[in-house]
């Protein structure tokens, strides 16, 4: 858009000096009729875009919509950050969200994080992830790898048993049981290992590492290279959109996951974040569960102020990702 | 229809209380008339062995003897069907029931489901480190949030190691042939006199005691939970603004005050949860069964009555009115709406007001309503939950003295209100968790209590008291509804027995009726469709179910 905008407004057909790049809008504005003398503005803009421009009502029709579709999104986000802050009357008035709170505190923030279990939770989770997401690409590279050169020992066994697992899951109790078995229980490496590799990753990977052209390889081969070397060096730099694609996969699935720690994890100070989210959020009476006494659920602030708390971190990655993520899928799905 | 299907999954040894049944089982009455403190169901199923420990051959197992824990006089007292017992302040000085630290020095685990937040680790939590240091042990708990539970549970038992004390759902599937091949027999400890030697044990309800027998041994220590498991909750300053009659004589005057409390232009509604109100109100209104009907050993099941009819035709009618919320079968949340007024009544469980209160509703004013009978002339008999909230049993091949100091921390883990470890349970420390109030002589806690609390009330618990020192009023309210519905209740009589066609097959069969109910209710389907629906769910198992309980029942009467 950028590039198009300066090639047809060339600099000879300007020559007001003054103007520098930070004012161009104003300038294109303001001198038109030096431009294309004698063309509509509605004409300009097609001679720029390529397309004729919509006219305004269809332009604020669209507008609505997006907004709308915006609003969809960000109001529940604003729903939680504003519950999270607003006092229990203001959330009992309005029975249960509030879209913007009247007196806003930190009360709930500081709640949560009174007595360390939210922190260190945190701290779990975020250790968790960097390391299975490390070594869960680490490993899924170098299978993908192994399987992606042609001639490798025991290749087409080797790809059809990782195809397989595609088609089975072992199931809860026997998992539980291997996992024991491995002396894993209560063990952080039960939150990793179990979940480090899947088929699916494999594949996506492989396919394309096979996409990479064959000249390439023989001739860093030709160099010497070994081929680990010609992973390191020449693959994975090329390969950085499906590697990236396969860390956030992993990253989210270790950040959301729970249920390995429900089933392998013993000691509370063990536990990753959800699982202390699960404590705030689950509806005890939903499951139905008759509460007896003593038990008064978290109040409503609580539970949204540590939703945001496991937002957060996510949050914070996916910008970085997300574009990594939505062009890697697709390479790997379509040129495979 | 939840309820029915919940109730049905129990196994518990509930007799006496159904009020057929108190005939039926009249000579066991008699023969155990002289048991110190039983309720009638405790000693009707006490059978012909009297206070003996064991029976000799045939008869049944003793439970244990009850003695009410009588350190200090409640403020307004329960009784033994399972009135809870209001107090308005807190004794000072506590007083302890046990004599010194119950354990030998060694690490207890423990294993169950959690309904708070997590506290945290025993290394940086004060409470729990207090807890150690008063039981003589290290206590090394595997907590998991309720709803997690079921599956920790089942992997535990799976793979085998499972720690000393366990909690156990009386909804597990199953759950006799699982108790006697995983936990060990306390019979030879509680039953009878036996119990005598854990005061705060033979301080629970024999009611409660009953869901502890499965095989003819007592193979749990039970947790306790309110008698009635459901309280109509109603918002009174919703009720008086309106001028409205908040205790109403018939069906028509209850009919009335929905109608005055409903104003759809206002977005206010009565009513929100149709199935819920229908199975814990409604249906007592028109005097149906809870679950069966066991007159004389012949089994009704209370979908099969007129009165349920009667009652599932008036829940259409509510709704045809408009009283209940429009999204109450899309996922509403009464518990919210009641909150904010958008419906004034709700039927909830427990304590659930406490967590009402806790949220300072502006202008709140909390009442319990009792059903009335459809016909009028006094209130209907209530639903009787089991009175049991979980299960705790102690693990297999444990010698006598290790299982004598497992019941003797239990023992102290369920020591009563008024004494000196509930207030260290519940309160902690004074000054570090708790601080004295003097004017209302209660403690207040602080913000570290709620952090740092220990939840071990999930491992065993006492009876539940009603103590609210920041809403008396609301206490002494609540305390007055138990009064008035919990000693005329009825309960499920097919609680303890086992159908083996409801174990394996009773979701798929009874789904199609519970449908029918929701569509009969919204007026999807007329009423008229109501035998055919029930005729289809006698061929589909529900009469397989009826023979295989009948059985079973004929079985514990013969025994």
């Amino acid at each position: 858009m950028a590039d198009l905008t300066t090639t047809t407004t060339p600099g000879p057909d300007t020559p007001t000096p003054s103007s520098g790049g930070g004012n161009r809008r104003g300038r294109r504005s303001g001198a038109p009729a030096k431009l294309l003398p004698g063309v509509s503005r509605q004409k300009r803009l097609q001679a720029i875009n390529g397309a004729k421009p919509p006219n305004p009502v269809v332009r604020g029709v669209k507008g609505i919509v997006l907004f709308l579709c915006c609003a969809v999104v960000i109001i529940p986000f604003l729903a939680v950050i504003s519950t999270s802050l607003a006092d229990q009357a203001q959330i009992s008035a309005a029975g249960g969200y509030v879209l913007w709170p009247d007196n806003p505190s930190f009360y709930a923030y500081e709640a949560i994080f009174r007595g360390g279990v939210v922190t260190r939770a945190t701290l779990v989770s975020i250790g968790i992830t960097l390391v299975g997401s490390g070594l869960s690409v680490t490993v899924v590279a170098l299978l993908a790898y192994s399987l992606s050169r042609p001639g490798t020992w025991g290749h087409k066994p080797i790809l059809l048993l990782v195809l397989f697992t595609m088609l089975f899951n072992a199931g809860m109790i026997p998992n539980y049981l291997l996992i024991r078995q491995l002396g894993l229980i209560d063990s952080y490496w039960a939150l990793i290992l179990p979940t480090l590799t899947s088929a699916f990753q494999i594949i996506i990977m492989r396919a394309f590492f096979l996409e990479t052209p064959k000249e390439i390889v023989e001739a860093a081969r030709i160099d010497g290279a070994s081929e680990l070397r010609i992973l390191v060096s020449i693959m994975l730099p090329l390969s950085k959109a499906a590697i990236a694609v396969i860390a956030l996969f992993n990253a989210v699935t270790y950040w959301n996951a729970f249920f390995n720690a429900v089933l392998y994890i013993n000691s509370t100070e063990k536990w990753p974040l959800q699982l202390v989210l699960r404590t705030y959020v689950v509806d005890n009476t939903a499951i139905g569960v008759d509460l007896p006494g003593d038990v008064v659920p978290p109040q409503q602030s609580l539970q949204m102020a540590i939703l945001v708390v496991s937002l957060v971190p996510i949050c914070l990655v996916y910008p970085f990702l997300q574009k990594h993520f939505a062009k890697g899928v697709v390479i790997g799905a379509v040129k495979g | 229809m939840m309820m029915q299907r919940d109730m049905g999954r129990r196994r518990f040894l509930q007799l006496g209380s159904g009020i057929g049944l108190s005939a039926v089982v009249g000579t066991g009455l008699v023969a155990c008339g002289g048991d110190s403190g039983s309720d009638d169901a405790g000693s009707a199923t006490g059978g012909p062995g009297g206070n003996g420990q064991t029976p000799d051959g045939g008869g049944r197992v003793v439970l244990p003897t009850y003695q009410r824990f009588d350190g200090i006089e409640p403020d307004l007292p329960g009784d033994e069907h399972g009135v809870p017992d209001a107090y308005f302040s807190y004794p000072r000085p506590a007083n302890p029931s046990t004599d010194g630290p119950p354990g030998s020095g060694g690490v207890v685990r423990a294993m169950f489901g959690i309904t708070t937040t997590v506290p945290p680790a025993m290394g940086r939590n004060a409470h729990w480190q207090g807890l150690n240091e008063r039981l003589g042990v290290e206590l090394q708990l595997n907590m998991m949030p309720m709803s997690d539970y079921p599956t920790t549970f089942q992997s535990s038992i799976a793979g085998g190691d499972l720690p000393d004390l366990v909690q156990v759902a009386p909804t597990t599937p199953r759950l006799p042939d699982m108790l006697e091949a995983t936990f060990t027999d306390l019979t030879e400890y509680l039953s009878g006199d036996a119990v005598l030697e854990y005061p705060n044990l033979a301080n629970l309800h024999p009611y409660a005691w009953e869901h502890c027998i499965y095989n003819n041994g007592i193979y749990a220590v039970p947790m306790l939970n309110l008698r009635a498991p459901n309280n109509m909750h109603v918002r009174q300053d919703i009720v008086d603004a309106k001028a409205l009659n908040g205790d109403p004589a018939d069906a028509e005057e209850f009919f009335e005050l929905c109608q005055g409390l409903t104003d759809d232009r206002a977005n206010t509604y009565a009513l929100a949860q149709p199935t819920a109100i229908l199975n814990n109100f409604i249906t007592r209104m028109f005097e149906a069964p809870v679950g069966w009907s066991a007159d004389g050993g012949a089994f009704v099941n209370a979908w099969e009555t007129e009165e349920f009819k009667a009652a599932l035709e008036y829940t259409a009618r509510l709704w045809e009115a408009g009283i209940f919320h429009p999204d109450s079968f899309a996922g509403a949340n009464h518990s919210q709406l009641f909150r904010s007024g958008g419906v004034a009544m709700m039927a909830e469980g427990g304590l659930h007001y406490r967590s009402v209160l806790a949220d300072e509703v502006p202008g709140l004013d909390l009442t319990f309503m009792a059903p009335p009978l459809a016909d009028g002339g006094g209130y209907a008999p209530v639903v009787h939950g089991t009175g049991v909230y979980r299960l705790t049993a102690i693990k297999q091949g444990l010698d006598e003295d290790r299982t004598r100091e497992l019941l003797r921390i239990l023992n102290w883990l369920a020591a009563p209100f008024g004494t000196e470890e509930y207030l260290y349970l519940n309160f902690g420390v004074e000054d570090e968790h708790h601080t004295w109030d003097d004017n209302q002589g209660v403690p207040d806690p602080t913000d570290k209590l709620g952090t740092e609390r220990t939840p071990v009330d999930l491992v065993v618990r006492p009876p539940v008291p009603v103590f609210d020192p920041a809403y008396p009023q609301v206490a002494e309210r609540f305390y007055h509804h138990q009064k008035q519905v919990v000693p005329n209740g009825i309960s499920n009589p097919t609680a303890g027995l086992y159908s083996e066609t409801e174990d394996r097959s009773g979701q798929a069969f009874n789904a199609p009726v519970s449908d029918a109910i929701n569509e009969i209710i919204q007026g999807r389907r007329p009423i008229t469709d109501w035998d055919q629906v029930i005729d289809t769910w006698r061929n589909s198992g529900g009469d397989d179910a009826r023979g295989e309980y009948e059985v079973a029942f004929e079985e514990r009467v013969n025994s």
